[in-house]
């Protein structure tokens, strides 16, 4: 869990100043203070649970090897989930070149069930209708409607994390949503 | 399409269909998974990156430095009479006497099959076909071990891999420590540890239960023995046929004996879904498509081809 207290620590100029330096102690602190959230998101916005660990390995590579381009006007979270949306970003691009070279090389995978041996069955079928969907939006319907709708975000806090209007999040998750509806043989009613 | 003008109502619902909502929930109510990754991995990725930043950096440094010289030098060695280059001074190769690159100390390659690896300097090693044991011991320096074969480099920061080469196909397998894939294009892969196998048998023990069963079967996966996870899967399907893993797990099975070339078996698994579950029809459906894909074949009884 990610407490107040030791995301102030972490926060504070001296802290950022020294993890920027490649001091270990001060990269452990923000990493110990941030990364069940960054995993929370990356795991939200891919859906694939083998893939976190590398992901939020690259987005604390990242950030640690960016820091000196974070100027504090936002908050430190915010930063490291534009760094985690970009890195999924690239994760999805992979994924789709990936699935059609898999969908070339075999016709059967596109619809072949997949099982995990695992209680909750049907809830993992839906996960993996709704991602495989996902996968095929642009990036910016995608990353609204993650923040939205998974992620339960609301207009503002939604709006801050992805850097654009609120009018434009509700804009994008309501396109998505029609894009997904389509996408996945699902009634679609514009209010 | 062209956004629309409207003002947005802050407490607009994120989701409007109810039937898009349900796969919602199904993603939101997903617990996140345990991480593995540790603080100290970040910290050795983080020193790769810089360092490969600064080894960029010098290298333009150089290279410009390099051009500089050749430019400022032109005259010395053009030869004015016949428009060739001529070297202003020569450095014979047999004139040195190099001695042959031994590994570093924090270094241990071994060849478990297969010939001997190519020691090209102190931290770069080179892999022919064989199956190797790599290990880079920790120590102070920034080095990395640079592994490189016919299909591409695996950079070790500190700890130990598994590297099989055939061909040009390479498999790295990072039991402890931080390591990197580099592809032939240059695209870097931080390696995830392995799952350890340290007590992971084949055999689940007797009185496993279905969920035990299950749960054993996704380690053998996650180990890479699909044989191995084959049999568990089977054993828990035809033992415990009423438990609710059982399902699954048969899905399970018709897909990895279909992966396994094992289309009789997988044809069967596929069948026997359908008899014992016939009432879920979605999936019903797709598993029948599946079923379909594989073509006709031998009649079964249960899981066994005729």
């Amino acid at each position: 869990m990610t407490s107040r207290a030791a995301v102030r620590d972490v926060e504070s100029a001296a802290v950022l100043a020294a993890a920027q330096d490649g001091d270990k102690a001060a990269q452990a602190a923000i990493f110990e203070a941030y990364k069940d959230r960054v995993a929370r998101q990356v795991f939200r916005m891919t859906g694939d649970a083998s893939s976190v660990d590398d992901l939020v390995q690259e987005v604390f590579i990242s950030a640690f090897s960016a820091l000196g381009r974070f100027r504090g006007d936002a908050q430190l979270g915010t930063w490291l989930y534009t760094i985690a949306a970009n890195r999924v970003r690239n994760w999805w691009d992979s994924q789709r070149r990936r699935r059609r070279r898999e969908d070339i090389a075999s016709a059967s995978t596109g619809d072949e069930p997949v099982a995990t041996p695992e209680a909750d069955f049907e809830a993992t079928q839906q996960r993996e209708r709704l991602y495989r969907a996902l996968g095929e939006l642009p990036d910016k319907l995608r990353e609204s409607f993650v923040a939205r709708a998974i992620e339960g975000m609301n207009l503002h806090e939604a709006s801050a994390a992805l850097g654009v209007p609120i009018s434009t999040v509700s804009y994008r998750t309501r396109r998505a949503e029609q894009l997904l509806c389509a996408a996945l043989g699902l009634p679609w009613r514009d209010e | 399409m062209t956004p629309e003008i409207r003002p947005p109502d802050l407490g607009e619902p994120a989701v409007r269909s109810p039937e898009l909502l349900r796969l919602v929930q199904a993603a939101r109510s997903a617990p996140p998974p345990v991480l593995k990754v540790s603080s100290d991995a970040v910290f050795a990725g983080f020193q790769v990156r810089r360092r490969d930043r600064r080894r960029l950096v010098g290298g333009l440094a150089l290279a410009a430095a390099a051009a500089v010289a050749l430019v400022w030098a032109r005259p010395s060695f053009m030869s004015s009479r016949t428009g060739t280059l001529e070297p202003v001074a020569t450095v014979s190769s047999e004139a040195s006497h190099v001695a042959a690159p031994a590994l570093a100390a924090a270094v241990r390659v071994v060849a478990e099959d297969g010939p001997a690896a190519g020691v090209r300097g102190e931290w770069q090693v080179e892999l022919g076909d064989g199956r190797y044991d790599v290990t880079v011991a920790a120590h102070a320096g920034p080095e990395l071990l640079r592994v490189d074969t016919a299909g591409g480099t695996v950079e070790i920061a500190q700890g130990r891999v598994v590297i099989v080469v055939a061909g040009t196909r390479t498999e790295a397998v990072l039991s402890t420590g931080v390591a990197t894939w580099i592809a032939p294009d240059g695209a870097r892969t931080p390696l995830a540890v392995a799952p350890a196998e340290t007590g992971l048998d084949d055999e689940p023990g007797p009185k496993a239960s279905p969920s035990e069963l299950a749960r054993h079967a996704d380690a053998l996966l996650a180990a890479g023995r699909r044989d191995a996870a084959i049999r568990v899967l089977d054993l828990l399907v035809t033992t415990h046929p009423d438990s609710p893993p059982a399902r699954a797990a048969l899905l399970d099975l018709a897909r990895l004996l279909k992966a396994a070339a094992r289309t009789d078996e997988a044809r069967c698994a596929y069948a026997l879904y359908l008899e014992r579950y016939p009432g879920k029809e979605q999936l019903a459906d797709e598993v029948e498509a599946a079923l379909n894909r594989l073509g006709p074949g031998p009649a079964c009884t249960g899981l066994r081809p005729r």
